[in-house]
């Protein structure tokens, strides 16, 4: 064929044509080019030949440019090939799970595992003053032994015996997995923290597990104990006060602490050793069981080493308490469940859980053993301090045992029972500590809540709750072993001495900090004492959305989710935008209808930020960080994640960047910087992300900036969108060191949004605190209508900032205003120094953002016309220019406005004031109400609904469509929230009451010490009430003592 | 930016399982190995058997498969990446292509009938419309016989050297010089109208042109 011909075969001519099209075709170099080309301008008929082979090339080349594309549909199977491809990972990940003996050893490993972790972490972070190294390695050496001569390998053969667990199908387990190792994982950062600073931050994300503070209403939760007795209930909805998780509380506390460098210095200090955590677990009746004690309470002060006293609770552990739909773990947890209801027969358990107790002299300081009692449908009882704050606990013991919990339990026991022998041995056994614990075995109900509130917290914090759901944990009416009057008055004089104790103000601790520690609300604060309020800008709204997805599912939203700033700033915002300036400010002022009198009025701030329209904005860099972790396959949680990544990308244009990180076990880069025109590419990278494995939130976090810090480009607003359940559970995430990396990052230019999707009780915080960090928006995300609200309709308010840092202060009259309190914004609070300090960062607001805050002021009764013409209050705003990548922070322009409201200019009447005024209120109200806030705790509803009607008829005349919707909704939403009870007042026992009581008056006379009234005969009068209330709550202990055991 | 990353880089991601990475590299070589593919099967493929798309897509399976790995020394230089997997590509398409007709072949020999002649017009291209030009070329090209054409058209489209040709489709240079030179005249002469609005033929012609 023609392939044979050779150059040296063909004639001259050809030789000749053949070079002409290599030199046309830019082949021939050099002094053969050169040479040719000479030829071709000296031969006029080579020099045609020439231009006609040019002209052909040229022709050929232009005419057919551009050139071909595959057809759609063969695009389409390519790509479905390319996806299947592209899923190797997950594939090979599933696979090993898929096998029975692989599950049967993952169960064997994961159970010992977790044990062990949760026991080495524990003791990591309490290693205070203490030889737990040494017990550690002991424990270690005692992991493979086994209880009296049972061989070690025990636990296979137990589990070989359930052929229901082999039979696991791989949907029970992957869950499984997935919550042991968040439990790790949370368990190991509560032991971390502990060691770093004192204080645990991480707030868990495990809703299932960790459900429960005062807030939960177990009469609206199905799965929850029939039992508790209403005091008990009740009680624990006073005791919820601390169980709001705030930055601000944590600060408190640490500040309460005196800021010890150290925590087990402090626990050390207050003569805890908590250096020890035992459990054990049995299979009682056939229900798994699973049970943990703790010692703790070793009396530091205990004169002898032999006279330490131990004490030991119960915790049962169970998963769920709350209604929620199963969650990650959920499963398992459930599975527990049933343990709860055979607790009672630990009496007689054949393992004697107790590790006797010396006596206890009364005058001792207080162990930090108490039992749990309150929350609600889940109570429990835990030996040690109750941290008071129940979301920002992670779960630390009791969540271990989720499953069969062969491995690990017969160490523990044996442990148990060395130390019980021990003790037994070494000092005469004591009868009261001894039965009491037994008698809280039989008190136990539902008791994960009590264990997942954290072993930090407990180290830091005894609080004064810890008391009341202490008191609450003797009302269980199930019956107890008898007491002489003697081991009673011991156990009331314990009780009190701790309760007394917390509730005093503590070193450092101001008493509106202290107010705050025992309700968790903004106290009141006497102008005269303070006149500024400080606080960054918030506009997050994803607790109003959150409460919203609760109500309409039934439930009771958690205390601790309810933010009042973010119910206010929920709605469409009504202050009009300033055309040239970036903020335009409001005050107003009118009479309050939810206030104790006339004298109650409420301020409104406002600022408005100026819009941005769309083609004005600068261009976007985003870098999308997705959780594809097994937890999202959830409830479709992953396709809304997708449908809102899509609705994202239709905001944007080819000025925009996008890239895309996946994380679960690893991250992976899905897709890298692409033009935000190109869709299709978008598309490719989004539609094959499917959920599996764990949540690694910190690798994906990780990545997403280093993707984000390739994209930084000068004149773009850099931004990484993290959307996710917020459940993280692997990985080395420390929350402080995520917290600062995200804060680093942010200084370099790119802020951090959070998108979270499902419902959570504890996602909510970990994501909120993230953006927080980020100078980003938190947005809450349970449908594809609120997608299109997040991210369609607040896009640039979301995505394009216009101010960054934006503090605000008000500042009171002292003449006109006797007193103020802020509504919200409690983990928003800045010092007052620090406004003008450009070091402090606060929130960002973006585009069209409307930032509300309010105060309930208490007016001078007596304001005379001269008033009128001073300032009643002044709003200052300051913020900086947004940051933008590259840029030096010192070269970030500040500004400052501010504003003035007269007396005189105040509306008569609540219903004189503006329609946003009006909204804003009720919206504060009605979160204050789903917060059992102790500013609203009796009475309010009725005027809620009632103002809410009002409102709502006067918005329809001539109102937008969008505001009257949003305030049917509001209206719906309160009706959910009567028919789950929120409507009638908080139950309160004499008991409650009284504890109640008592805490006011330390908080007055605390109040009244810091204006340095100490001569006030008022403080005398305190004194003797609070004598009163001493020997009432002595009283009530004690009835209530004597109920159960005698 | 994702599309702008050299063919090493997006390889790498795509082994790192981004889809998008490999869209891209689908896009960038999708055109010139369609040509290619049509050139070598020739135009209006009758009788079934599988076309140019499906040629090209299964070479694209086969690169989702098993990525070629670059070979070291061209590793950050997008040119000599791109040189080494076009190269890749275009023998891998041009392997399933020689496929598709040697399996057309045998089909058609099952079923009695002679491969189909390319039917040679007259080559009367006057009254081409501008907008025809395009198909005119087109139909100019498959007229030339398959040898000719894939050159032409890895050269003129693809813009492979002589040398990368070679390697292609298996030619020694010289050989891939000539043919080129062979179909190069055809076109010119096939396309002689569209060249210069009138026939073909005189020097004034090329003076024309040349002007």
């Amino acid at each position: 064929m023609e392939d044979n011909h050779d150059m040296q075969e063909l004639s001259a001519e050809d030789a000749l044509h053949a070079a002409l099209c290599a030199l046309a075709l830019g082949e021939l170099a050099g002094d053969e080019a050169a040479a040719l080309e000479a030829r071709v301008a000296a031969e006029p008929e080579l020099g045609a030949q020439y231009a006609e082979a040019r002209a052909t090339i040229a022709l050929v080349r232009t005419s057919l440019a551009g050139g071909d594309a595959l057809p759609p549909e063969h695009m389409e199977r390519l790509l479905e090939g390319a996806r299947q491809q592209a899923q190797p990972t997950p594939i090979l990940h599933l696979a090993w799970y898929r096998q029975p003996a692989v599950r049967l050893a993952a169960s064997l490993v994961l159970l010992a595992g977790a044990g062990f972790v949760g026991l080495r972490l524990v003791d990591q972070g309490q290693r205070a003053a203490d030889d737990s190294s040494a017990r550690l390695l002991e424990r270690s050496s005692n992991a493979g032994a086994a209880v009296a001569g049972v061989p070690a390998h025990e636990p296979a053969d137990e589990l070989a015996v359930d052929p229901a667990e082999v039979k696991a199908s791989r949907a029970e387990l992957e869950p499984l997995m997935e919550a042991a190792a968040r439990d790790a994982y949370v368990r190991r950062l509560t032991a971390g923290e502990i060691r770093q600073n004192g204080q645990p931050k991480y707030v868990d994300p495990d809703a299932e597990t960790v459900a429960v503070d005062g807030f939960v209403d177990h009469s609206a939760s199905p799965t929850s104990e029939p039992v508790p007795a209403p005091d008990a209930s009740a009680l624990a909805a006073l005791g919820y006060a601390s169980d709001a998780v705030t930055e601000r509380e944590q600060v408190l506390a640490q500040r309460a602490l005196g800021d010890v460098t150290n925590g087990h210095e402090e626990v050390a200090a207050l003569g805890l050793n908590l250096g020890e955590a035992q459990g054990e677990s049995k299979n009682a009746a056939g229900v798994p069981n699973a049970r943990f004690f703790f010692e703790a309470g070793e009396l530091a002060a205990a004169p002898k080493a032999g006279e330490e006293t131990h004490f030991a609770g119960v915790v049962t552990s169970t998963g769920r308490s709350g209604p929620s739909s199963p969650g990650p773990g959920g499963a398992p947890a459930r599975r527990v469940a049933p343990s709860a209801p055979s607790t009672p027969n630990a009496g007689s358990a054949p393992n004697p859980p107790v590790p006797p107790g010396a006596p206890r002299p009364a005058q001792a300081p207080p162990t930090s053993t108490t039992p749990l009692g309150g929350g609600g449908g889940a109570g429990g009882v835990l030996a040690g301090p109750q941290p008071s704050d129940s979301r920002s606990q992670a779960a630390p013991e009791a969540l271990a045992p989720e499953q069969p919990l062969a491995a690990p339990a017969p160490v523990r026991e044996e442990r148990l029972r060395k130390r019980s022998a021990v003790t037994a041995a070494s000092e005469p056994r004591d009868a009261v500590s001894d039965e009491l614990a037994l008698g809280r075995v039989g008190a136990s109900r539902e008791a994960a809540p009590a264990t997942d509130r954290g072993r930090g917290k407990q180290a830091k914090d005894e609080g004064p709750d810890e008391m009341t759901r202490a008191i609450g944990g003797f009302s269980p009416g199930s019956p107890l072993p008898r007491l002489s009057d003697e081991q009673l008055e011991l156990m009331v004089d314990q009780e009190w001495a701790r309760f007394h104790r917390d509730c005093q103000l503590r070193p450092n601790e101001r008493p509106r900090d202290m107010y705050f520690r025992f309700w968790g609300d903004n106290a009141f604060v006497a102008t005269a004492q303070d006149a500024q309020s400080t606080f960054g800008a918030d506009v997050d709204t994803a607790s109003y959305a959150l409460a919203r997805r609760y109500l309409r599912e039934g439930q009771r939203p958690e205390r601790a989710q309810i933010r009042t700033e973010e119910f206010v700033n929920a709605f469409t915002p009504d202050l009009v935008p300033p055309s040239e300036e970036t903020f335009a400010l409001s005050l107003e002022l009118a009479p309050t209808p939810f206030g104790e009198d006339a004298n109650h009025w409420l301020l409104r701030v406002g600022v408005r930020g100026k819009e941005v329209a769309k083609d004005q904005r600068e261009p976007l860099n985003l870098t999308f960080v997705v959780d594809t972790s097994g937890s999202m396959r959830e409830g479709d949680r992953l396709e809304l994640v997708k449908h809102a990544m899509r609705l994202l990308v239709t905001q944007l244009d080819a000025r925009d960047t996008i890239a895309i990180v996946a994380y679960s076990n690893e991250a992976r880069q899905v897709l890298g910087a692409t033009s935000a025109a190109r869709r299709d590419l978008i598309e490719s990278a989004i539609q094959p992300l499917s959920p599996n494995g764990s949540t690694n939130a910190e690798a994906g976090l990780r990545m997403g900036y280093a993707m984000a810090e390739t994209m930084l480009a000068s004149g773009t607003y850099n931004r990484v969108v993290f959307l996710s359940d917020g459940v993280a559970n692997m990985g080395q995430t420390d929350q402080d060191r995520i917290n600062g990396d995200v804060k680093r990052f942010r200084d370099a230019g790119i802020y951090l949004n959070t998108i979270g999707v499902g419902m959570n009780n504890h996602n909510d915080a970990f994501l909120e605190q993230l953006a927080n960090k980020g100078d980003g928006i938190c947005d809450y995300v349970d449908d594809a209508k609120a997608a299109q609200k997040a991210i369609v309709e607040r896009f640039t308010g979301a995505f394009v900032p216009i101010a960054s840092d934006v503090k605000l202060q008000v500042e009171f009259d002292p003449a006109q205003v006797l007193r103020w309190r802020q509504l919200g914004y409690e983990n928003r609070a800045i010092a007052d120094r620090d406004f003008r300090n450009d070091k402090v960062d606060a929130g960002e607001v973006g585009a069209g953002h409307q930032v509300t805050c309010l105060y309930e002021v208490e007016l001078a009764p007596d304001l005379s016309k001269q008033d009128l013409r001073r300032a009643l209050a002044t709003l200052r705003v300051r913020w900086k220019a947004p940051k933008q990548a590259r840029q030096d922070v010192n070269e970030v322009d500040v500004f400052e406005r501010e504003t003035a409201l007269d007396y005189g200019l105040a509306a008569g009447s609540f219903q004189a004031a503006s329609l946003g005024f009006r909204r804003a209120a009720l919206a504060a109200e009605f979160a204050e109400v789903l917060r059992r806030s102790s500013h609203a705790r009796f009475d309010s509803y009725a005027a809620l609904v009632s103002e809410l009607g009002a409102l709502m008829d006067a918005s329809s005349r001539g109102g937008e469509q969008k505001v009257i919707e949003e305030l049917v909704e509001l209206a719906d939403l309160v009706r959910r929230a009567d028919a789950l009870g929120f409507g009638r007042a908080v139950p309160v026992t004499n008991l409650e009451r009284t504890i109640d009581e008592y805490r006011r008056f330390q908080y007055l006379r605390a109040t009244l010490e810091e204006l340095e009234r100490d001569q006030d005969p008022l403080l005398q009068q305190i004194e003797d009430t609070n004598r009163t209330l001493e020997q009432q709550i002595r009283d009530a202990l004690m009835r209530d003592l004597r109920e159960r055991h005698g | 930016m994702t599309e702008d990353a050299s063919d090493g880089t997006l390889l790498d991601r795509w082994r790192a399982g981004e889809t998008a990475a490999f869209v891209v590299l689908v896009e960038r070589y999708q055109a010139p190995l369609l040509r290619h593919a049509h050139s070598v099967l020739g135009p209006a493929r009758s009788g079934g058997g599988r076309g140019p798309e499906d040629v090209v897509q299964e070479a694209f399976l086969k690169l989702a498969e098993a990525p070629p790995a670059l070979p070291e020394r061209c590793r950050g230089d997008a040119a000599a990446e791109r040189a080494q997997l076009g190269a890749w590509l275009h023998t891998v398409t041009r392997n399933l292509c020689m496929d598709t007709l040697r399996a057309d072949r045998r089909r058609q020999y099952r079923e009695g009938e002679a491969a189909p002649e390319h039917s040679v017009t007259d080559g009367g291209l006057k009254g081409v419309e501008a907008e025809d030009t395009r198909a005119a070329v087109q139909r100019s090209l498959d007229k030339l016989p398959q040898d000719q054409r894939e050159v032409l058209v890895l050269r003129l489209l693809g813009e492979k050297s002589y040398s990368e040709i070679a390697d292609i489709t298996g030619r020694k240079v010289g050989t891939v010089g000539w043919l080129i030179s062979v179909g190069l005249k055809a076109l010119t002469r096939e396309l002689a109208p569209l060249l210069v609005g009138a026939p073909l033929g005189s020097g004034d012609g090329a003076a024309r042109l040349q002007a």
